[in-house]
């Protein structure tokens, strides 16, 4: 006999596996009689809309609808945590004034229930398959197309993009993620100038490891090559004293992909003042808790990660709380940091439940800073949230100008991202970039000590604002170029000098890095023939330099920008082993997003390439890394 | 199609629901159990999902398309649900811990009951969830990878592996 064949894994579990409690079978299934039966009394009350009535016809109710044919579009994507994203729905639906059913568990004791007899009739296979694939067409017929990039609102724009109307929406939540298409191959004859704002952001690296460690392929469109690559800290030398808040470093070198291009590598590094010299900080945590934060890698981990937070403050800086859920309130009014005691139990004392009221929240966190306006003190909301704002809340448009205005009185915010399965990663990254603010995915207690405890206390900080990046090829040498990620970044080139356009903000410490691929004249590696007619001469002139780096930046609060600028010389350097690194996650990224410029280079090349370079890695990030390609390897393998 | 409405014309009425949800409920347990290793938690579980059901009415226009849903949202809470609890008590937070089950006696042999624990508990939930529905449901890969979310691959590989571990776990029994 074979002790141990599927089968006998199969008996012995049926064997194993008890009979759901009859009782408790009972009061689920009368509960859910009963909401669905308030369901239905309020559908046919007030049809065609589930609106109260003192919200019809309002304009939050217009930028509702709009939320909420985002909201269908993103059922769309990803596949889990469907439960959180209902359960958050469900509250919703308690807190209409037309019912007042509870929707905690129930009590022990119910009432026996006559159960509806079972049919014999299951659902047959047949019938799940069609339905998934009408889930597939659906899908495709959603599919928008994209829009251009802008300097700023690009993921409003398409968020509240209309979608292809009336289609029934599956019962998929997930994660939600922008479309961005990789930026192109550009030919410097034609456009010679390349623009873009930097990213701090990491939030994008956390969500693929999130997305590896489950064992699954992450959608490309979650992955952005530059957050990748500025996850990691960088070993780039200091700014000199005296000059810019940070420094600048220029460099290329062959691309680890291509012998016949090379790699221009742009790095900037912020200087890591003094840390008695920064003025005071007033945090306001703003903590989502709605129902669906009950989660414990939800609202647990939010709670011990503001903890670790704590010891990094000092006792001139102040730290508030407050939630929003159902109705927001303020849980702990500013306290000072070295109040640790009232900071944790406030702390302590947050639970979920409720529905999320993100815009009264925002108001009344904002509001705390309000009152200590003009003082020498740094103001920030930091968001805390699995992403959903839905109930009572306005467009993104709507939330996002609101941002902006107090970005401009100098109350920033930053957002920190919960949870798997209902995370918005679109709406926090343009909420974030709105504030000026730093987004980061937070899914363990690593990840929120990187986050918060080493990094950021950076972008707490800022250094430099509106830092944008401006790069000249030179025609005479480069032939065509390629920025690797940045795609959500990108600025016209007008938007450079416009000390109006927003751009990204460089906190103490940070370092920031941007690759292009570059093709020199004559390559073979060059995608586009010269033009028979009206082609220019390659201009003669200077083949001294690749290009010309230019970078704009404003002090803290300051309105006017300021130019450095540098040139990047022509000359094949060594690469640094940091630079390499940086070159493999790039790739790495590329290889995630499919990128078509790789030829025969895989992930085998790129954890060759990492594991060479990993250096001293004194917190273990690069050999995570590491493991997340290798992972992704084996994933691949078996697809 | 019109506005998509709760109880529009063409999608499932509240005794309709009701009675799917009724037919399912012991087959959503059971997923829920296997996947927990624990009765309370799995009541919980299907409790949530059947409880966040009034809001998503629109979206089932059809039986099939409820019951579809029924099993991923509980499949994947549960595996949710045991990973909070990992996270919460640490790793061996598992099926491991064992909570013994009145019918635990029905078993063949002891020590095949001692070793499936064992195994178990070893497995990822995912893994876990993959052998409540492939196995235990009956259900083909295809539609596992449906429900999961993953690849058709990812479970087909899952299960080799799975296969693997029983193999090994039989070399390894003493005669």
């Amino acid at each position: 006999m074979e002790p141990f064949e599927m089968e006998d894994l199969r008996r012995a579990l049926d064997a194993r596996t008890p009979e759901p409690c009859a009782a408790r079978r009972a009061a689920t299934l009368e509960m859910l009689e009963k909401n669905l039966r308030s369901r239905q009394e309020s559908a046919d009350a007030s049809r065609p809309t589930l609106r109260t009535p003192k919200n019809k016809g309002s304009i939050w109710q217009k930028l509702e609808a709009e939320m909420t044919k985002w909201k269908k579009r993103s059922l769309l994507l990803g596949t889990s945590g469907v439960v959180t994203a209902s359960l958050a729905m469900f509250v919703v639906v308690q807190m209409n004034p037309m019912e007042n059913t509870a929707v905690s568990h129930p009590p022990g004791l119910m009432m026996e229930r006559q159960m509806p007899k079972v049919s014999e009739e299951l659902v047959s296979r047949s019938q799940v398959r069609t339905s998934r694939e009408s889930e597939f067409a659906t899908m495709d017929a959603v599919k928008m197309a994209p829009a251009p990039l802008a300097a700023k609102g690009i993921a409003t724009s398409r968020m509240i993009a209309p979608i292809g109307g009336d289609i029934v929406v599956p019962p998929q939540a997930g994660d939600r993620f922008e479309d961005v298409v990789p930026s192109k191959v550009q030919i410097t004859a034609e456009n010679p100038v390349s623009t873009f704002s930097i990213d701090v952001d990491t939030a994008s690296y956390a969500t693929l490891r999130s997305y590896l460690e489950r064992g699954q392929i992450p959608p490309s469109d979650a992955v952005r090559i530059e957050e990748m690559v500025n996850y990691f800290s960088y070993d780039y030398a200091p700014p000199e004293a005296g000059g810019p808040p940070f420094a600048t470093h220029v460099a290329s070198f062959e691309t680890p992909w291509n012998v016949d291009t090379r790699l221009v590598h742009i790095g900037l590094q912020g200087v890591m003042p003094e840390i008695d010299e920064r003025p005071p900080l007033d945090l306001v945590f703003l903590v989502d808790t709605s129902g669906s934060m009950r989660a414990a890698d939800k609202l647990g981990l939010l709670k011990q990660s503001l903890k670790l937070m704590l010891p990094k403050l000092r006792a001139e800086d102040r730290v508030a709380v407050v939630t929003y859920a159902g109705s927001s309130g303020v849980a702990l009014e500013l306290t000072s940091a070295s109040d640790v005691g009232a900071i944790s139990s406030a702390l302590d004392a947050l639970t979920a439940g409720g529905g999320t009221a993100g815009a009264a929240g925002l108001k009344t966190a904002y509001g705390l800073l309000e009152e200590n306006e003009g003082e020498d003190r740094i103001g920030r909301v930091i968001l805390a949230t699995d992403g959903d704002f839905n109930v009572g809340l306005s467009g993104v448009e709507e939330m996002k100008e609101f941002i902006s205005e107090k970005r401009e009185t100098g109350a920033y915010l930053s957002v920190l991202g919960f949870g798997h399965g209902n995370y918005n990663d679109a709406l926090m990254q343009t909420l974030a970039q709105n504030g000026n603010g730093h987004a980061a995915y937070i899914d363990s207690l690593t990840e929120a000590r990187k986050a918060l405890g080493d990094q950021l206390t950076g972008a707490l900080f800022p250094i430099a604002g509106d830092v944008k990046v401006q790069v000249e090829f030179n025609p005479a040498v480069v032939g065509e170029y390629r920025l690797i990620g940045y795609e959500t970044r990108s600025l016209a080139r007008e938007d450079f000098n416009n000390d109006k356009v927003d751009a990204g903000d460089l906190g103490a410490g940070h370092s920031v890095t941007a690759l292009y691929e570059v093709t020199p004249i004559g390559s073979p590696a060059l995608m586009n023939d010269p033009l028979r007619y009206g082609a220019r001469e390659t201009p003669a002139g200077d083949d001294g330099e690749i290009g010309f780096v230019k970078l704009r930046w404003k002090a803290p609060g300051a309105s006017t920008s300021q130019l450095v600028s540098t040139a990047i010389p022509n000359v094949d350097m060594t690469p640094s082993g940091e630079q390499r690194f940086a070159a493999s996650i790039a790739g790495f990224g590329q290889i995630l997003k499919g990128s078509p410029y790789l030829g025969d280079w895989d992930i085998e090349n790129a954890i060759a390439l990492a594991k060479e370079h990993s250096g001293a890695d004194e917190w273990g990030y690069r050999a995570e890394a590491l493991r997340l390609m290798q992972l992704y390897q084996d994933l691949k393998a078996i697809e | 199609m019109g506005e998509a409405g709760p109880f529009e014309e063409g999608s499932l009425d509240a005794s309709q629901i009701s009675r799917i949800v009724a037919e399912h409920y012991d087959r959503l347990f059971k997923v829920a159990y296997r996947v927990l290793g624990c009765a309370a938690e799995a009541e919980d579980v299907v409790q949530d999902v059947c409880l966040s059901l009034p809001d998503k009415l629109q979206d089932f226009r059809r039986e099939a398309a409820l019951a579809t849903w029924l099993f991923r949202v509980t499949t994947n809470r549960a595996i949710d649900v045991y990973r909070s609890r990992k996270r919460r008590r640490g790793i061996f937070a598992a099926w491991g811990e064992i909570e013994l089950s009145r019918r635990a006696e029905a078993v063949e042999e002891a020590a095949a009951r001692a070793s499936l624990e064992e195994m178990m508990g070893a497995l990822d939930p995912e893994d876990r969830a993959t052998v409540a529905l492939v196995v235990s449901e009956g259900m083909s890969q295809a539609e596992a990878a449906d429900l999961l979310g993953v690849a058709p691959g990812t479970v087909a590989w899952r299960m080799n592996r799975i296969k693997q571990r029983l193999r090994q776990m039989k070399q390894e029994e003493p005669a």
